[in-house]
């Protein structure tokens, strides 16, 4: 039976979905440790003819064989690694994220036709997790500007997660990059452990799979049983066992605001941002957006173009309260009738029955700000999550069962943070986890008009918290 | 100090250009970077050294040493020697760890040049303000009265060699307008102990010091912060400090919100959209300075410069208006045409 798209991506974004976070090893040099030494069974393996002898390797030593091919040989080639037996290929999409749709139709057609093997899809656009400074450096030595923020700049691969979530709701996201390494000493030496703990966090926390490039030196020395290089790895076997616990859980998103886009590029840095100031949202498709109904949100951000229905249906959410903010809109609206009770050279706000509608025009020209508004945009009661002391952090609450909830935590900064946190919701009991600590804390709660609020003590790189007793 | 928690620090970043061709590098001088989250922001130093194992020693050292002043300044942290001191010296002498008496003492010299409009014991309203805008409605007039009675530098009495006395009931210091360039002076003197003679050190993009030159360059070139992103300023530093302080729009919906820097004279933000930067020899002074200035304005702030040897202010505003004013360092203009002075 062929279910409609529409449907699949209602149940997708609307229920609850399977917590993920498994991590693949990319591996290129010739010799390679046991999956059961490393903890991990799926190993990537570009797929070229000198890579035999490695892929013997790898299967003798009991791992699980991806070959990573590019989009373009991917059909070209599936026979043969079908043929030898592999696990897996994961495909290289290239251009711009998310994936285009003729490279999901490829993995449609090689599934269908090796149902056996495993095809996996890398998004392009991953990039290394980090906190970024303002200076940045060039290979050709120049250091020049980045970005004018004023705070810390964070590139994570949060929207780029989310967005894949909702716009191909039956795949979990595949996420890879190339580590960001600035000078001579780094190149030599490699990420530090903490840069590969960050890079699994994120993936696990936000829900997605990861490639893991494992710098030479580190496969070197882990082959060679190096002790340095194995004590290392111990740090970062924990961290991929911690986030492999998400794994199977059903979760639901603790969101309050949607958002309804379907072009990427246009609403990236804005949502982006959203991400990167812990506001939480969910996307919603321009389907969902008029087929389904909003009564748990508390505001909608949309991109237009917008149809008459979703004109319609933005007028509805503010008529019953909501705020619907709508960007680069050009149209005759119904709520134009009325004119503005505010009203400047990016922003025209309008009442709509108890509700309000704000336009901004577009592109947006300080995503910065307009994360700020958003969040401003919010009565006090309908801040889902604040933190504070938390500059580097990222955090992503789900609700495990009706009353329990996850919170996850990223800190970019890979420096010890003593957080605070205030969710919405009355929870009794409140314990936290670590990697490197186990599992779990007890933290004190206090409870202030509906909100619960404590302190994470130590945040490293990835913590969990689990709220329950409502 | 109460580092800010969210995106209203005291400065935008000002763009930073750094040049050190790789052609000049030769095998003698080695690139070595690394960065560290402190004090609410990324610090970040950059050094060329014949040993990337000695840059990369003498920087962790330097960056242990801006941690250390962080437990020291941080009012965010409660048992920081500032946090204690907040609490303890209303009417009493405390004896404090001698980086924090000389950052207040260096505070105090700003507090005095501005005639209080630089005042580190404004914290009181800075907070009320924070707390205003997360409400949206300004803080009642009979609560600033009340924090107005905790706000004044005079109050605060030093007490050679290494004790404070707040002579008010309810006053707190907030180091967060000096703390960093504080702290980046101290990194420079960690690195030079280490033998680095060139090396950049970044606090956030809002204060900057270098140390010698890259190889082969006369200076470190740094872009400023041009809010008009029309006149490109720029500035070659050498063993000298550049820092901006920056007001700008946290608001699309409204711009009249709320700003983060408060005018100690009026209890209000300062309702101005500039920035302002400084160059002085070292990272206390302009960071301190580019406050000092921006509260100031480009009128009185450039009398006060003409005052002040080895001094370069730069206003420049959304517009693309600008006021310069140096006894000494060169801030160059890349854009010849506008010259619209306030």
């Amino acid at each position: 039976m062929r279910i409609p798209r529409i449907i699949l991506i209602l149940a997708c974004t609307l229920l609850p979905r399977p917590g993920w976070g498994r991590v693949l090893i990319r591996w290129a040099e010739p010799a390679i440790p046991s999956s059961r030494a490393l903890g991990v069974s799926d190993v990537v393996i570009t797929w070229a003819p000198q890579q035999q002898t490695l892929i013997e390797a790898a299967r003798n030593k009991g791992f699980h064989i991806y070959a990573e091919v590019s989009a373009e040989q991917a059909r070209a080639e599936a026979a043969r690694i079908a043929r030898e037996g592999l696990a897996g290929m994961i495909v290289k999409a290239t251009g711009s994220s998310p994936a285009p749709q003729n490279h999901q139709k490829l993995i449609q057609e090689i599934r269908s036709a090796y149902p056996k093997l495993s095809v996996l899809l890398l998004e392009p656009g991953g990039k290394q997790p980090q906190m970024r400074g303002t200076m940045v450096v060039n290979r050709n030595g120049i250091l020049e500007v980045s970005s004018p923020t004023r705070q810390p700049w964070i590139d994570s691969n949060v929207a780029l997660i989310r967005f894949e979530r909702v716009y191909d709701p039956s795949e979990t996201p595949l996420i890879g990059f190339d580590w960001n390494l600035t000078d001579d000493l780094e190149r030599r030496l490699g990420p530090l452990p903490e840069d590969y703990l960050l890079a699994i966090a994120e993936a696990g926390a936000f829900d997605a799979d990861l490639i893991l490039n494992l710098h030479p030196k580190l496969q070197q020395g882990l082959a060679q049983g190096e002790k340095e290089s194995w004590a290392s790895w111990q740090r970062i076997r924990r961290y991929i066992a911690f986030y492999s616990q998400r794994h199977g859980q059903v979760l639901k998103p603790q969101a309050n605001i949607g958002v309804v886009t379907h072009d990427y590029d246009a609403s990236y840095e804005a949502v982006n941002l959203l991400a990167r100031h812990n506001i939480p949202f969910r996307f919603i498709t321009p389907q969902e957006f008029t087929a389904s109904p909003l009564e748990s949100l508390a505001l909608i951000i949309a991109w237009s173009p917008v149809n008459e229905s979703s004109v319609r249906k933005m007028a509805d959410f503010a008529s019953s309260g909501g705020t619907a903010v709508l960007v680069g809109g050009q149209g005759n609206f119904p709520w134009r009738s009325r004119p503005p009770i505010q009203k400047n050279e990016n922003a025209a706000i309008y009442t709509q029955g108890s509700g309000r509608i704000v336009e901004l025009s577009e592109p947006i020209v300080d995503p910065e700000a307009f994360a700020q508004d958003v969040r401003r945009l919010l009565k006090p009661q309908q801040v889902e999550m604040s933190l504070w002391n938390a500059l580097t952090v990222l955090a992503n609450n789900d609700q495990k069962s009706g009353t329990e909830d996850v919170l996850e935590l990223v800190n970019y900064s890979e420096q010890l943070l003593r957080v605070q946190v205030r969710l919405k919701g009355i929870f009794s009991t409140i314990r936290y986890e670590t990697p490197e600590r186990g599992c779990c804390q007890s933290i004190p709660a206090f409870h202030d008009h509906g909100f619960t609020e404590f302190v994470v003590p130590r945040l490293r790189v990835g913590g969990r918290v689990h709220l329950s007793g409502e | 100090m109460r580092w800010p928690e969210t995106a209203r620090g005291s400065c935008l970043s000002p763009l930073l250009w750094l040049l050190g061709c790789a052609s000049a590098l030769g095998a003698a001088q080695q690139f070595v970077y690394k960065k560290q989250y402190a004090m609410g922001t990324v610090y970040e130093i950059a050094a060329y050294d014949p040993s990337p194992d000695r840059a990369s020693k003498a920087i962790e050292a330097a960056f242990r040493r801006i941690i250390e002043l962080d437990h020291v300044m941080s009012n965010f942290d409660e048992s920081s020697d500032l946090s204690r001191l907040n609490r303890s010296a209303h009417f009493h002498a405390e004896a404090v760890p001698r980086d924090l008496y000389r950052a207040i003492q260096d505070s105090l010299v700003y507090s005095r040049l501005s005639e209080g409009k630089f005042d580190i014991s404004v914290a009181p309203l800075v907070d009320a303000w924070k707390a205003a805008q997360a409400r949206g409605k300004p803080p009642s007039a009979s609560l600033i009265e009340k924090l107005r009675r905790c706000v004044g530098y005079q109050q605060i009495e030093l007490i050679p060699p290494n004790r404070i006395e707040f002579h008010s009931p309810c006053l707190r210091i907030d180091l967060g307008a000096i703390g960093k360039g504080y702290a980046v002076d101290r990194a420079a003197e960690a690195l030079r102990s280490y033998g680095l003679r060139n090396a950049l050190i970044n606090a956030g993009g809002s204060t900057v010091y270098a140390m010698g030159t890259p190889p082969g360059q006369p200076g470190w070139l740094v872009h400023l912060r041009d809010p008009s992103r029309r006149l490109d300023p720029t500035v070659l530093l050498r063993d000298d400090s550049v820092s901006t302080s920056e007001q700008s729009r946290s608001s699309l919906i409204d711009p009249e919100g709320f700003g983060h820097i408060i005018n100690p004279f009026t209890d209000r933000p300062v309702n101005a959209t500039l920035a302002v930067s400084v160059v002085a020899q070292t990272a206390v002074a302009t960071d301190g300075l580019s406050t000092t200035l921006f509260l100031l304005g480009p009128q009185e702030g450039g009398r006060l410069v003409r005052r002040l040897p080895d001094v370069a202010a730069l206003w420049v505003s959304p517009a693309g208006k600008s006021n310069l004013v140096s006894t000494g360092p060169q801030i160059m203009m890349h854009h010849s045409a506008i010259h619209s002075l306030w």
